[in-house]
C-alpha cells in the first residue's frame, strides 16, 4: 500500500539557493525521487496510538493510518486537484538533490538557563549560518513550525532525538538537527546534533563552551553550523570570535571594572547602575544624595547663624549701655556655638559623604563587571578527586 | 633585521602601553584623592574666635579696673579735614556726683569743634552744672560736671560725661589720653579713686 506523491504547493523544503521558489515535502510513507522516477521509503514511527490505526490486507500488505493526518491529507488532496499542475521540482532543486544533499530541518534548541526566547532567535541564528554553508536543503523554520501546529505536534517539548526522528518523519526530511543551550555558572554550551530520520542515528554531533557576554553565543553558534556540517568554518567567523562579543555591540568598548570605578567616582551608584546592579546604584546615590544634602542644609545654617553673630556683634560694638552691651555678648556667643554646631554638623555629614563616596568607589570596582580574559583566568593551584585512585590530586598550571 | 625591527616595535608598544599605564594611574590619583580631599576641606567653615569682645566700655572685657575713664569708641579711623565725635566714658561708678576730667590731645592734628554735656549726668533727675576749657595752645581739655546743692543727687554705672567733637587737621595717629589729676566724687565730696584710664586713637588718611 502506497501513498502518494502527494504534490502539494503549500507544503516546502527550502531551495536554499533560490529563497523565492518552494518546493514539496512529502507527508507519505513513501516519496517519489523524481530524479530517479522511484519511491524511496521513508521511516515510519511505530506507536501505540489510539488515532493511529493499522491495517493488515490479506495479500500480506499492510498500512498504517495516522488518524490525525486525515484532515490535511484532505487537504492535500484538495490542493492537488487545483495545483498539481505547478509543483514538480525546479531544475534548482533536482540539482540540489542530484549533488546528495539532504533535506534538513532545525528544531528549536532546548533553553537551560537561559531565555527561551534567547535560544529561539540563537536557533534561528544557526539555521540562518546553516543555510550559507550551502551543504543541505534547508526546510524553512516557519514553515516547519506551519506544519507542526497543524499536526497539533508541541515542538517546544521535543529534544529528544525520538520526537526529532518523528518531527523528521512528519515533515518528511531526512536529517533533524536538534540542540541544546545551557549556562554553568558564567559560562555557556552548546551543543548540537544531525540526525538521521530514517536510521534515528546521531550522524554528527558538536558542542562547545564559551564564557563572556551572550552576544559571542551568535557567533559561537554560526561556527558550529559549519563543524556540524563537518566544514570549515569563514574565515571572517573567526575572526569574530577571536574578537569576542565587541563585534555585536557596535564597536562599543566592553564594560570593565576600571569603567565602573570612574563613573562611581563622578556620580555615585553610577558604576553599579553600568555593572547592572542597579539596586547598589539607586540606594548608593541616594545615600549620598541625603548626605550631601543635610551637609548643604548644616552649611545653610552654618551661614545664617554667621550673618546672626555679624549682627550681634556689631551690635555689641556700638553699644554704649552695659545692660545691652551683655546681652549682646550673650547673643554673640550664642550665635558662634551655634555656627560652630552647624560647622561641626557640615564636618560630620561631608566626612560621611566622602566615606560613603569613597566606599561606592570601591564598591563599583569590586563588583564591576569583570571582561573575557579575567572571566577565564584559573586559579593556578586546583584540586581533584579521582576516584580510580581515590586520591585528591593538586594541579598546577603555569602559562607560558 | 626582521628580527631586530620586529623586538623593536614590541618595545615601543610595551614602552606607550606603560605610558598609557602611568597616565591612567596619575589621573586616578589625581581625581581620587585630591578631589575628595578638595571637596573635604572646601566644606570647613571658619569659626571667629570666641576673644572678639572689643567694646571699651565692657567693664567685664577692659584691661584696667573700674572706676575708670575711657573714650568711645576708642579708635576712630578718618580723614584730614574730616570731623568726628568722641565720648568721654566713666565706668563702674558708684554715687557719682561731680567729675573734674583733663585730657590731653595732639594740636597739631587735632582741633576741637565743639564739647557737649552727656548723657550720664544729663538724664538724672537734676540738670548737672556743665564747664569746659579749651587749651589750643597746650591742646588740653578741662571738663567740670557736678550737680548743684547737697540733695544727695547721683548716677552710678556706665555713662557718657561729655561729647567732644574734633576736626582732623593733617594725616597722622594721635592719641588721646587722660590727665592724672582727673577726679571723682561722691555727694558728700569724696573722691572716688580712678583705677583705670583708657587712650583713644586717632588714624587720619
Amino acid at each position: 500500500m502506497v501513498f502518494g506523491p502527494l504534490h502539494q504547493k503549500n507544503k516546502f523544503i527550502k531551495n536554499n539557493k533560490n529563497d523565492q521558489n518552494w518546493h514539496y515535502c512529502q507527508k507519505t510513507a513513501k516519496i517519489l525521487n523524481e530524479n530517479t522516477q522511484k519511491y524511496v521509503d521513508l521511516p515510519i514511527v511505530e506507536r501505540e496510538d489510539p488515532l493511529v490505526i493499522s491495517v493488515n490486507l490479506n495479500n500480506g500488505e499492510g498500512f498504517t493510518m495516522n488518524l490525525r493526518l486525515i484532515p490535511t491529507l484532505l487537504y492535500f488532496l484538495f490542493n492537488t486537484c487545483l495545483f498539481g499542475q505547478n509543483t514538480t521540482l525546479t531544475e534548482e532543486t533536482k540539482a540540489l538533490i542530484s549533488e546528495g544533499k539532504k533535506t534538513t530541518a532545525v528544531l528549536d534548541f532546548e533553553a537551560r538557563g537561559i531565555n527561551p526566547k534567547e535560544a529561539a532567535t540563537l536557533t534561528d541564528r544557526f539555521s540562518s549560518a546553516l543555510g550559507k554553508t550551502n551543504a543541505v536543503i534547508l526546510v524553512q523554520r516557519t514553515m516547519m513550525k506551519e506544519i507542526l501546529e497543524e499536526q497539533g505536534f508541541q515542538q517546544s517539548g521535543c529534544t529528544s532525538d525520538e520526537c526529532a526522528v518523528e518531527v523528521g518523519a512528519l515533515l518528511g526530511c531526512q536529517y533533524m538537527i536538534s540542540g541544546a543551550i545551557g549556562k554553568i555558572g558564567s559560562s555557556y554550551t552548546i551543543d548540537v546534533k544531525n540526525v538521521s530520520v530514517e536510521s534515528g542515528a546521531t550522524e554528527n554531533s558538536q558542542s562547545a563552551t564559551y564564557a563572556g557576554p551572550k552576544d559571542g553565543l551568535i557567533v559561537e553558534i554560526e561556527i558550529l553550523a559549519w563543524t556540524l556540517m563537518n566544514l570549515e568554518p569563514p574565515q571572517a567567523l573567526i575572526e569574530k570570535q577571536k574578537k569576542g562579543a565587541q563585534v555585536y555591540t557596535g564597536g562599543e568598548k566592553p564594560k570593565t571594572q576600571m569603567g565602573a570605578l570612574m563613573r562611581s567616582l563622578v556620580i555615585p551608584g553610577f558604576g553599579q547602575m553600568y555593572s547592572g546592579k542597579k539596586g547598589a546604584g539607586y540606594t548608593l546615590l541616594l545615600v549620598e544624595g541625603a548626605l550631601l544634602g543635610m551637609a548643604a542644609k548644616s552649611n545653610s545654617d552654618y551661614t545664617s547663624f554667621q550673618t546672626e553673630y555679624n549682627t550681634q556683634l556689631t551690635n555689641y560694638q556700638t553699644a554704649t549701655d552695659p545692660g545691652l552691651i551683655a546681652e549682646y555678648k550673650i547673643l554673640v556667643d550664642e550665635a558662634r556655638n551655634n555656627m560652630t554646631k552647624a560647622n561641626d554638623q557640615l564636618m560630620l555629614f561631608s566626612a560621611t559623604a566622602g566615606g560613603v563616596w569613597l566606599i561606592n568607589t570601591i564598591h563599583a570596582f569590586l563588583v564591576g563587571p569583570k571582561n573575557e580574559d579575567e572571566a577565564s583566568k584559573k586559579q593556578p593551584f586546583q584540586f581533584a578527586y579521582t576516584p580510580s585512585t581515590n586520591q585528591i590530586q593538586i594541579s598546577w598550571e603555569l602559562s607560558l | 633585521m626582521k628580527y631586530k625591527s620586529l623586538i623593536n616595535h614590541i618595545k615601543k608598544l610595551q614602552t606607550n602601553q606603560l605610558q598609557r599605564h602611568i597616565i591612567i594611574i596619575t589621573k586616578q590619583l589625581i581625581i581620587g584623592i585630591l578631589l575628595p580631599t578638595f571637596f573635604f576641606v572646601s566644606c570647613q567653615n571658619e569659626i571667629p574666635e570666641a576673644d572678639v569682645f572689643d567694646n571699651p566700655l565692657d567693664e567685664e572685657e577692659v584691661e584696667y579696673e573700674t572706676p575708670a575713664l575711657t573714650f568711645y569708641p576708642i579708635e576712630i579711623n578718618t580723614s584730614p579735614g574730616g570731623s568726628f565725635p568722641i565720648d568721654v566714658f566713666v565706668l563702674g561708678v558708684e554715687e557719682l556726683a561731680g567729675s573734674y576730667v583733663q585730657l590731653q590731645y595732639d594740636k597739631s592734628k587735632l582741633q576741637v569743634v565743639s564739647i557737649n554735656v552727656g548723657s550720664f549726668f544729663s538724664d538724672a533727675t537734676q540738670a548737672p552744672i556743665f564747664m569746659t576749657d579749651i587749651d589750643d595752645n597746650n591742646g588740653i581739655i578741662h571738663l567740670n560736671t557736678s550737680f548743684l546743692g547737697s540733695d544727695s543727687i547721683s548716677v552710678s554705672g556706665t555713662g557718657s560725661l561729655a561729647e567732644i567733637v574734633f576736626t582732623s587737621l593733617s594725616a597722622g595717629e594721635s592719641n588721646l589720653t587722660f590727665d592724672a589729676t582727673c577726679e571723682l566724687a561722691d555727694p558728700d565730696d569724696v573722691s572716688i579713686e580712678i583705677k583705670g584710664f583708657g587712650v583713644g586713637a586717632v588714624n587720619a588718611k
